[in-house]
């Protein structure tokens, strides 16, 4: 069953995520593929506060999210200046750079070397140590996310969201300032990735800055798209899919010469044919 | 509530329903009583590949080997492939389903990167976990029992200091930022300033790059007694070589396992070279004998000699112990600590008390005329 839980922990890590680039990307229509990049700063403020400092673990993601906060601001302003795919282009561009950082900073990241011997949180008195506990508190998490996210695409926020996707020339008319939405939008939606990454750290209680490449943030793009945009459900759909489907494709048999490449080969061709037939994603309600 | 969301909600559960069962059906296989199950997770896929699918082409010649000439106690080995790129998470997910799914309790683990995550599992599951070329020295204290007949980097950069203190007090350093060279550095680092050494100057490079000119240029003009060179492999060594060399720099030059490439050696630019390396530089008729079958069955030499070493002899180890102690891990990991020295491929050795291999000492050899030979100071 261990293995079953572990899998449960990474969709509602993953989960997470997908909801938290749902609302950049889905309802504000901000095509950002910097999201592995707000997901390893929480990752990596809860590591190195949890080796170093032992402070309580529910305390470093406080601490995560408000340094994502911060430095998704200041990312946010200056992506605010980009349209379109060149938004894409400048985001992708945050992300190479904060990997950089992971890489080279080694007083504080340690690098290539990774941090190894992250503990596990613990409330209380009651630590989270077993999976199935940790699953419990992924979950809790989670559906916390999720209530926020449909708390704000529910509300007046979120239909100014929606209508600057739509037509922001418009909506300026109307006297919005949309450059705040804009903003806003991104900072909670990178908070929300820091909380995912605090869970992966603890969770997998050794990172390395490999994790956060532009290639996770393109996954996460996958995830939201696959599942549908500006759809909470469609982010948690597409996270299901995209964990499940690899690790079902362990069983298919594949003779074990080719079984690895296989995997990846029908992993594809899957994704291919889901896009061809369902390019909507699964419960999209709007398209890129 | 309108049908997409039924058709979501549906379709959420229908998968988890799916999964479920799939793992429940395996769940109750029965772990046949006649075959020995080992699990193997490394890089099959990705830029690491390389290393993962010279260990697995090794494991199997290992095991066929075993296998034809009856098996272990009359029992088959049957090793179960899971690839993980050398990710944390995908060597999570691989561990998990080895040994809950497949209930397999001896693992064989490639990369640093995934032996220190899959660690506090594998500890709490009683398994095995065998590295043959994770050189990473956090993985001395990741468990008791977590093995490696891998090289720690402790180990090569405390031999490296030693001999680069006897000659040189100021040295500058250059490497690449991967883990393994990073580790070395760190490593080199603190026993050679320990034992009274002063680093004058160091630079660092990422992976894939090909011009060294300008961090050179600095740790040249720091004028260092000697200079220590640390990349990854030939792709960064050799241009970092011959660009040293193009800016003028004549002194004393040490370096790490580079210098045991034979193409490193016909260079140049190294010839007066120092390096340390792993011992399977030195020559072994096994080792020889192995790499003869690896060509005949795969057609091609492996492409890093260490891991393939290293591979088939931990394979042999095991089976060693299975021999004595039976398949139970708890007992097999006694019975390794206890192990009396073992001669395979590397040479001879056994384990320590953290499960690193011992009584092999690391290669000090200088590049003279195209050959490698034994520096002597």
């Amino acid at each position: 069953m261990d293995y079953l839980i572990h899998i449960l922990i990474l969709i509602s890590i993953y989960g997470i995520l997908g909801l938290s680039l749902n609302l950049i990307v889905g309802y504000a229509g901000l095509l950002s593929i910097t999201q592995a990049a707000f997901y390893g700063i929480g990752a990596y403020v809860t590591a190195i506060l949890l080796t170093t400092t032992g402070i309580n673990f529910f305390f470093s993601i406080l601490i995560g999210m408000i340094i994502t906060g911060v430095c998704s601001l200041l990312i946010g302003y200056v992506l605010s200046k980009f349209k379109d795919d060149y938004y894409a282009l400048g985001s992708f561009g945050f992300n190479v750079i904060i990997y950089s950082i992971f890489l080279n900073w080694q007083d504080l990241t340690r690098g290539p070397l990774g941090i190894p011997g992250i503990g596990r949180p613990s409330l209380f008195g009651f630590s989270f140590s077993d999976n199935l506990s940790f699953l419990v508190l992924a979950i809790v998490l989670g559906l916390i996310i999720y209530g926020v996210c449909v708390y704000v695409t529910n509300s007046s926020f979120g239909r100014v969201l929606k209508a600057i996707r739509e037509d922001e020339q418009a909506i300026k008319v109307f006297g919005y300032n949309t450059l705040w939405y804009k903003l806003a939008i991104f900072v909670i939606g990178a908070m929300m990735a820091s909380v995912a990454g605090a869970l992966f750290a603890s969770y997998i209680t050794f990172i390395d800055p490999s994790t956060f490449t532009l290639n996770e943030s393109i996954f996460l793009l996958a995830i939201i798209i696959l599942g549908g945009l500006a759809n909470n459900r469609g982010a948690v759909l597409g996270a299901v899919i995209l964990i499940l489907l690899p690790e079902v494709l362990r069983f298919v048999g594949f003779p074990s010469d080719i079984a690895a490449q296989m995997r990846q080969v029908v992993y594809g061709l899957i994704l291919i044919f889901l896009m061809l037939y369902r390019p909507q994603g699964m419960v999209g309600e709007y398209k890129l | 509530m309108n049908l997409t969301n039924k058709k979501t909600i549906l379709t959420i559960i229908g998968l988890i329903t799916i999964i479920a069962l799939v793992v429940l059906i395996l769940d109750r296989r029965n772990t046949s009583d006649s075959v020995i199950n080992i699990g193997f997770i490394g890089p099959q896929t990705g830029d690491l590949a390389v290393y993962g699918e010279t260990e697995k082409n090794v494991t199997q010649i290992a095991v066929d080997e075993i296998n034809k000439n009856g098996g272990i106690n009359g029992k088959q080995i049957q090793v179960t492939y899971e690839d993980d790129q050398c990710m944390g998470k995908n060597a999570l997910s691989a561990a998990q389903k080895l040994i809950d799914i497949d209930r397999i309790k001896i693992l064989l683990v490639t990369c640093s990167q995934s032996v220190l995550p899959i660690a506090p599992i594998t500890e709490k599951a009683h398994a095995i976990v065998f590295a043959s070329y994770a050189a990473s020295s956090e993985i001395s204290d990741a468990g008791d029992y977590v093995f490696r007949n891998a090289y720690s980097n402790a180990d090569i950069s405390r031999v490296a200091a030693e001999n680069v203190i006897q000659h040189h007090f100021k040295i500058a350093i250059i490497s690449e930022i991967t883990d393994y060279a990073a580790d070395l550095r760190d490593n080199f680092k603190r026993e050679f300033t320990q034992k009274g050494g002063i680093i004058v100057s160091e630079e660092n490079f990422v992976a894939g790059v090909k011009d060294f000119r300008a961090p050179l240029t600095k740790i040249i003009s720091a004028k260092p007694e000697a200079i220590f060179i640390n990349p990854t492999s030939d792709a960064t060594g050799i241009p970092l070589l011959k660009q040293l060399r193009e800016l003028g720099y004549k002194g004393p030059l040490y370096g790490n396992f580079l210098g045991s490439g034979k193409n490193v050696q016909a260079l140049a630019e190294a010839q007066g070279m120092i390096y340390f390396a792993d011992p399977v530089a030195a020559d072994s008729p096994l080792k020889a004998d192995l790499l003869e079958k690896y060509k005949a069955r795969y057609g091609v030499y492996p492409d890093y000699e260490y891991p393939a070493v290293a591979r088939y002899d931990s394979i042999y180890i095991l089976a060693q112990a299975i021999k004595n102690v039976g398949d139970d891990p708890t007992a097999i990991r006694d019975y390794l600590y206890q192990m009396p020295d073992f001669t395979g491929a590397l040479g001879t050795y056994r384990f320590n008390d953290k499960g690193d291999i011992t009584n092999v000492r690391p290669v000090v050899n200088q590049i003279v005329n195209g050959q490698a030979v034994k520096y002597n100071p």
